[in-house]
């Protein structure tokens, strides 16, 4: 019984992705460019949420693992011929210790909140500078992948359907992978970090190490969405993908679509990057920067109207047409929760 | 089985405790009594490990807690249920339980101690679906009492638990730290409903701006003239947060 009930939250999931499966029948090739660019942003909000939204850590500096991603495979991949299918799991190892070792630096000191922000843009920013002024990797040019025109060994394809499901299926897999910390101890740990921090450690949970664990996966996961974005681009550059650009865009969807949910991230991007995207085309040539300006200004109308996004939202209004609990139960949490 | 010895606790300029030596042994329940700022509080968060004492030694049968984390304490036995409750006010019920118990030496045994919390607080289960914000003052504090003991300790250290609660639930919230003790556990209790908890304490301390100014078992520090005067004949003595 309980087997099944574990599989049964697995299931939304692996329906709603079998649809979108069948999307490229019905998207000419800008869209489907336009698809990709959703998943690429839910992808990596999804990768960024585990840290941000479940343990409430909010790094403004995951373009550092994004770039390390990208240059890694890249590089690897000019250099050595490497293939970006490996070059992959190489640059999600190197990921994985920089997470650590920027997970261990900030959290074992105590770093919480907009100190933990600073950090981590400061560190993203000074990989920009590092990355700009190392030849081997191109210095300030960035690297460009090598056209092979489709070699599916080199990750690389002239048509677009097979980046849109490779990136479908990496969402796929961290989608699943957030619902599975949904209902598992390291995301109950993880959320009661957030919560409340001091007591989390209180009632034994290893708060560091779960702060760190959290700074890992979603270093890991954002390193392998950042090989994704070269091979799709055939381009990295110092800005392009370290940089607290990125780092601020990756982070845009998740809170817009909801901190801290599963589904959030992909809400977020699927509802901004086609209007975005609209707008850089429609406005892009008289006024450069327009869709900026528009993710400020939903940002912002986020922030006040409803702070917990999109799905924070949808799932509040369902608690309010659903089961209410008894009115003499309705006390003030912040008795119990917010001292 | 805990010994506090000589322990003195320092905020930058502000010293809370002064060589303070506390004794809790075996299925007793033990209560450190005090004003407002006299140093409970600090007492009962570095045994935690949540401060660090700048002198002394606090041992758990012989085993030094002072250079343990604050979750290492926890897996050795001592849990604290804190002041103001604490709960994870967004999780449920269930998943403030599950919280509770996630060191490894409790998940062997968390559906025993899961069984056991809902066996104890009936009410808990009842609502375990719905978020902890959503309960009573009350239930609360049921739930930081269950979530303490899913870690499955030896000592529970309780900061305050009868604190902004109505007397009716005042009471009940002291018959359930009777029935833990009659369960095998042995409780601190940090409190300023001071009368209730002497009496039903088997040694007591009071604690005075960061000493032990008096201890002796619950009857005897109930009945001194001095605790009398000082907290129970005076309305000062009452809950004044």
């Amino acid at each position: 019984m309980k087997q099944m009930k574990q599989y049964r939250e697995f299931l939304v999931p692996l329906v709603v992705f079998a649809l979108a499966a069948f999307l490229p029948l019905f998207l000419k090739t800008y869209y489907m460019h336009i698809a990709i660019l959703i998943l690429i942003w839910a992808y990596l909000a999804t990768s960024w949420n585990i840290l941000g939204g479940y343990a409430g850590q909010h790094s403004l500096g995951h373009g550092l693992y994004m770039g390390i991603g990208a240059y890694a495979s890249t590089y690897l991949a000019l250099e050595f011929g490497l293939t970006p299918w490996v070059g992959i799991f190489v640059g999600m190892a190197f990921a994985a210790i920089a997470g650590w070792f920027v997970g261990y630096a900030a959290f074992r000191y105590g770093l919480k909140g907009a100190y933990f922000a600073l950090v981590t843009i400061a560190l993203t920013e000074a990989a920009v500078y590092v990355v700009s002024n190392w030849k081997a990797m191109g210095g300030a040019a960035g690297l460009e992948v090598k056209y092979l025109g489709t070699d599916p060994f080199m990750m690389q394809f002239d048509s677009k359907l097979p980046y849109f499901y490779i990136i479908l299926f990496m969402t796929l897999l961290a989608v699943l992978t957030a619902q599975w910390l949904n209902r598992r101890r390291f995301g109950y740990r993880l959320i009661a970090v957030r919560e409340n921090e001091e007591a989390a450690e209180a009632m034994g949970v290893n708060t560091l190490g779960t702060k760190i664990n959290a700074n890992v996966l979603s270093a890991v996961m954002t390193a392998a969405g950042g090989t994704f974005f070269a091979q799709y681009f055939t381009y990295v550059g110092p800005r392009v993908v370290f940089g607290e650009v990125v780092s601020v865009q990756i982070l845009l969807f998740a809170i817009i679509g909801g901190l801290g949910t599963v589904w959030g991230p992909l809400v977020g991007a699927v509802i901004l990057v086609p209007v975005a995207e609209i707008a850089r085309a429609e406005l892009g040539t008289q006024f450069q920067g327009a869709h900026l300006l528009l993710y400020g200004g939903v940002l912002v109308f986020t922030m006040l109207f409803m702070p917990n996004g999109i799905v924070g939202l949808a799932k509040s209004i369902r608690a309010r047409f659903g089961k209410t609990p008894d009115d003499t139960m309705s006390v003030s949490a912040s008795e119990g929760g917010a001292s | 089985m805990l010994r506090v010895e000589n322990v003195s606790v320092q905020y930058s300029a502000f010293k809370a405790l002064h060589g303070v030596s506390i004794k809790v042994e075996q299925g007793q329940i033990v209560s450190i009594v005090g004003a407002n700022g006299a140093g409970k509080s600090t007492l009962i968060n570095t045994v935690s490990g949540l401060l660090r004492p700048t002198e002394g030694s606090i041992t758990l049968d012989g085993v030094e807690l002072t250079t343990m984390s604050a979750h290492d304490i926890v897996r050795h036995g001592v849990v604290q249920v804190p002041e103001g409750r604490k709960l994870f006010p967004d999780m449920t019920v269930h998943e403030n339980l599950l919280v509770g118990g996630s060191h490894k030496r409790a998940r062997a045994g968390r559906d025993e101690a899961l069984t056991q919390v809902y066996d104890l607080f009936p009410k808990l289960l009842e609502r375990e679906k719905q978020s902890a914000r959503t309960l009573s003052g009350g239930e609360q504090q049921m739930l930081a009492i269950g979530r303490a003991m899913m870690s499955q300790p030896t000592i529970l250290m309780m900061d305050e638990p009868s604190l902004g609660l109505a007397p009716i639930v005042v009471q009940s919230i002291f018959s359930v730290i009777q029935e833990l003790r009659n369960r095998g556990l042995t409780v601190l209790l940090v409190e300023q409903n001071i009368r209730h908890s002497l009496q039903i304490s088997d040694y007591a301390y009071v604690l005075e701006t960061g000493t032990v100014a008096l201890e002796g078992t619950g009857a005897a520090v109930l009945a001194d003239e001095h605790t009398k005067a000082a907290y129970i004949g005076s309305p000062t003595g009452a809950e004044t947060h």
